[in-house]
């Protein structure tokens, strides 16, 4: 009975999302991203490496009468950057998939920023963003709804995915991601690398065997990679959504819209490992473009490795250092003269 | 849910604990909700095209066991006609649909097959979203939309009302009994395809927890997940870039893809058997075995003596006996068997490749009879006693299934027959081009040895010694680990 009240408990905690989230707040759940994605697909004990915790770089700043918002990706999510690290009195950041609320104040310059890594710029800017919405009275976020009826309805109503994979992938990290686990996977990723010249599908290795990247940017037959082929009409298209994006919030009230296109760590890192796109200069460097750019690519090639992870595909704190600066500087000059 | 994903293993150990816990009258309800969520996890909806064949069948059966004379045959055959109708829709209606419009389309009616695509495509659209499905555009698309493991539970619910039919089976008064039947979750999306006979008695038994069942059972899914794993899903490497690429490959490449076919598809099926029939056993029932060494067969009626041999028998019992069997003129014969074939090889998949793979196999079969009849006819013999005609006899046959994969698995027919001239025109100065390295291929093709190997001589792995069942367990285990390949293959068969 014990035996089964215990795989009970594995098998619900690994297939309820509420079940798995409450193990979580009980700090029974370990974080599989504690090394780094890359580093949580491959298994690859060389590029294990605790993820950095950066240091908040304008908590003390002089905060000028400017507001930022944020339609941006994980470079910018909750755990690597918030509103100690921009100089704008107000920052609010909603993710490419979410949607967010905000009332805008007049009072401030209300500036809205577009940030996508280079790996999903042709699908985000495919359509014109319409994640933020302009609202004269505030509503309160709502938070993502648990439970065991929301389950069930989930179950039933979700794709397949929802019932196959999510489940999977909590499960391996609600079992198998303990220490004595971490050095198996290490063991097998390590045998089959060096024996089979094989890792993870998901993940390839750099020609001096010395970086990680997603297959996802090296795979030129995938539309993510930056050395599949960008047809001039895509680029036209995506331009197109941009403008009209910037048009419509212009509209809404936002006084600028920026743009900003991290690149690939494949893009600084190996960019000769195949014909490179060009997706980022083609995009920033086109005459019809009508947002302003911080120029990401600019500011990050010149450090290449050194400013991205090495078990990660995000930018490590020095890399996120010199993106940040570059977005303050511009909030600092953005600010309306009296 | 799929058998090689963690969340069957925890599904497994989680009804296998209880099952054993509960009293006798409850574990049939266990086994059945459980049964349910395993079907749900692939689409829920899809469940009540299950309920509504089981609620047909078990009706039907009730009143053909009642009924008299005529009225039993009527009964019988609207209960096939609602099988195969459902079966027919979801499976072949893309195909048929597809296979109209081409013939009108040759006779010069675009617009009448215009008009067969656009009605059928609402027909099925309709369907589709009655179901939470997306609707589709094109048949050219995709023209199959199968709920998992229809071909094989309608098959199994057709043979429950043939044999109350016949007589040869009690109609399962227990509407609980008789929907397990159907569902049990161990065979239920890729069988064996059960009889009645076999396991109906087995759902109203009370099997005590026996250790050397538990043992056989858990060794005979470990066996199972290494063929599935470390074998099929390593193979399909190879195959899979080759045979997604066919214009880009060299003869020699093709042929090596064949043959790592032709022993990623026997892995990959025999190895869900052996997990389905493993898991099954650990509870305590039994299930017949679907494999038994089918690449030393030393014919083509040997081989399907030996391959998917629920699916074999199935057709022998109830398609090919009904058509006259043996009792019937040569010619009869030879058309009914060919024919017999031909269906086995659409109950496969709604593909003329797969038409093909069956029609060959019935020509094999036929050329066989009608060879061996010219032998007896002018009083020849063949040295059957001979061990080099026994070797020549297994790799011929071999040979002559390994083409017939060919179409199995080549995702067009003019890919197949690219396959063939490839593999025919082949230059052995050729270099074969693989995702593997040199290593991995050697290590492939050492573990179609050892597998092979292992059937020859120790068919079923020993339980017995607990110790020694521990360690080739464990053993099983950690290689599943350490040299599985986890990129999320489903079974090939799941797809029929």
């Amino acid at each position: 009975m014990t035996a089964l009240l215990i795989a009970l408990l594995a098998f619900v905690g690994g297939c309820s999302r509420s079940a798995y989230v409450g193990l979580a707040g009980w700090d029974l759940v370990p974080d599989d991203f504690r090394y780094g994605d890359l580093y949580r697909l491959s298994s690859l004990p060389q590029f294990k490496q605790d993820r950095e915790r950066c240091a908040p770089l304008a908590r003390f700043a002089p905060q000028p009468p400017v507001a930022l918002y944020v339609i941006g990706d994980s470079f910018l999510e909750e755990s690597r950057t918030n509103s100690a690290d921009f100089v704008a009195q107000t920052y609010r950041y909603t993710h490419w998939e979410n949607r967010m609320a905000v009332q805008l104040d007049s009072s401030l310059k209300n500036i809205l920023l577009l940030e996508t890594v280079e790996r999903h710029a042709r699908e985000h800017f495919a359509r014109v963003a319409d994640n933020v919405e302009v609202v004269t009275q505030p509503s309160p976020a709502k938070p993502e709804v648990i439970g065991f009826f929301h389950d069930v309805k989930h179950f039933f109503s979700g794709k397949t995915a929802q019932r196959q994979q999510v489940p999977e992938d909590q499960l391996e990290n609600l079992l198998f991601n303990g220490p004595v686990w971490q050095t198996l996977k290490e063991t097998k990723a390590r045998l089959n690398l060096t024996w089979f010249d094989r890792t993870n599908p998901k993940v390839a290795l750099s020609r001096d065997q010395r970086h990680l990247f997603y297959v996802l940017d090296t795979d030129s037959t995938l539309v993510n990679s930056n050395f599949n082929a960008l047809p001039d009409d895509e680029v036209g298209r995506m331009l197109d959504s941009l403008n009209a994006t910037a048009g419509r919030y212009r509209r809404a009230g936002f006084d600028e819209v920026w743009l900003s296109i991290i690149p690939n760590k494949t893009t600084v890192v190996e960019p000769e490992r195949g014909p490179y796109n060009r997706l980022i200069e083609r995009i920033q460097e086109a005459p019809t473009l009508r947002l302003s750019v911080i120029d990401a690519y600019r500011v990050l090639d010149p450090g290449g490795a050194l400013f991205y992870e090495t078990s990660d595909s995000h930018w490590n704190c020095r890399g996120r250092a010199e993106w940040l600066k570059a977005v303050n500087d511009r909030l600092k000059s953005a600010t309306p003269q009296p | 849910m799929l058998f090689n994903s963690l969340q069957f293993l925890l599904f497994f150990v989680v009804v296998t604990l209880a099952y054993y816990s509960l009293p006798w009258r409850g574990r049939w309800v266990l086994l059945l909700l459980a049964s349910c969520y395993f079907y749900m996890v692939f689409v829920p909806a899809y469940i009540l095209i299950l309920f509504a064949t089981i609620a047909i069948d078990y009706a039907a059966g009730l009143w053909i066991e009642k009924a008299k004379d005529r009225n039993r045959r009527i009964l019988l055959i609207v209960s096939l006609i609602s099988n195969i109708g459902i079966l027919a829709f979801f499976k072949y209606f893309g195909f048929f649909t597809l296979n109209f419009e081409a013939l009108f389309e040759g006779l010069g009616l675009p617009n009448v097959a215009l008009g067969i695509d656009n009605l059928s495509l609402r027909l099925l659209n309709t369907v589709l979203v009655v179901f939470g499905q997306a609707p589709v555009s094109s048949f050219r698309v995709s023209n199959t939309f199968l709920p998992i493991g229809l071909s094989f539970h309608t098959f199994q619910a057709m043979s429950y009302t043939i044999e109350v039919y016949r007589g040869t089976q009690r109609a399962e008064r227990n509407f609980g009994i008789y929907a397990l039947y159907v569902m049990f979750y161990p065979q239920l999306v890729a069988g064996p395809i059960e009889r009645p006979q076999n396991v109906m008695w087995q759902y109203h038994s009370y099997f005590r927890y026996d250790f050397e069942n538990v043992k056989a059972g858990l060794m005979q899914m470990a066996w199972g997940f290494f063929k599935k794993v470390v074998i099929a899903d390593r193979l399909a490497l190879v195959v899979d870039a080759a045979y997604n690429h066919v214009p880009e490959q060299n003869g020699l490449t093709l042929l090596v893809a064949t043959l790592f076919f032709t022993f990623q598809i026997y892995c990959d099926f025999s190895g869900y058997s052996d997990i389905a029939i493993g898991a099954a056993r650990v509870m305590g029932f039994t299930l017949m075995e679907n494999f038994h060494t089918p690449y030393a067969a030393r014919s083509i009626s040997d081989f399907w003596r030996r391959w998917h041999i629920s699916l074999s028998t199935w057709f022998r019992d109830y398609l090919y006996i009904p058509l006259g069997g043996n009792r019937v003129g040569l010619t009869r014969q030879f058309f009914n068997q060919f024919f017999v074939f031909m269906v086995s090889g659409l109950w496969h998949g709604a593909k003329w490749t797969f038409v093909i793979w069956g029609a060959l196999h019935g020509l094999y079969q036929v050329s066989a009879r009608i060879r061996d009849r010219w032998l007896q006819r002018n009083g020849m013999q063949t040295p059957e006693k001979q061990r080099w005609y026994q070797a020549l006899q297994v790799v011929s046959t071999f040979g002559l299934v390994m083409l017939t994969w060919v179409f199995f698995r080549a995702n067009t027919l003019r890919d197949a027959f690219d396959v063939l001239t490839g593999i025919f025109s082949l230059s052995w100065t050729e270099s074969v081009k693989s995702p593997l390295n040199g290593a991995e291929m050697a290590f492939s093709v050492g573990l179609v040895g050892m597998m092979l190997a292992k059937e020859k001589v120790l068919f079923v792995i020993p339980t017995r010694n607990t110790a020694v069942f521990a360690g080739v367990f464990v053993a099983l285990a950690a290689l599943c680990y350490f040299f599985g390949v986890f990129t999320s293959n489903q079974f090939i068969y799941f797809q029929f």
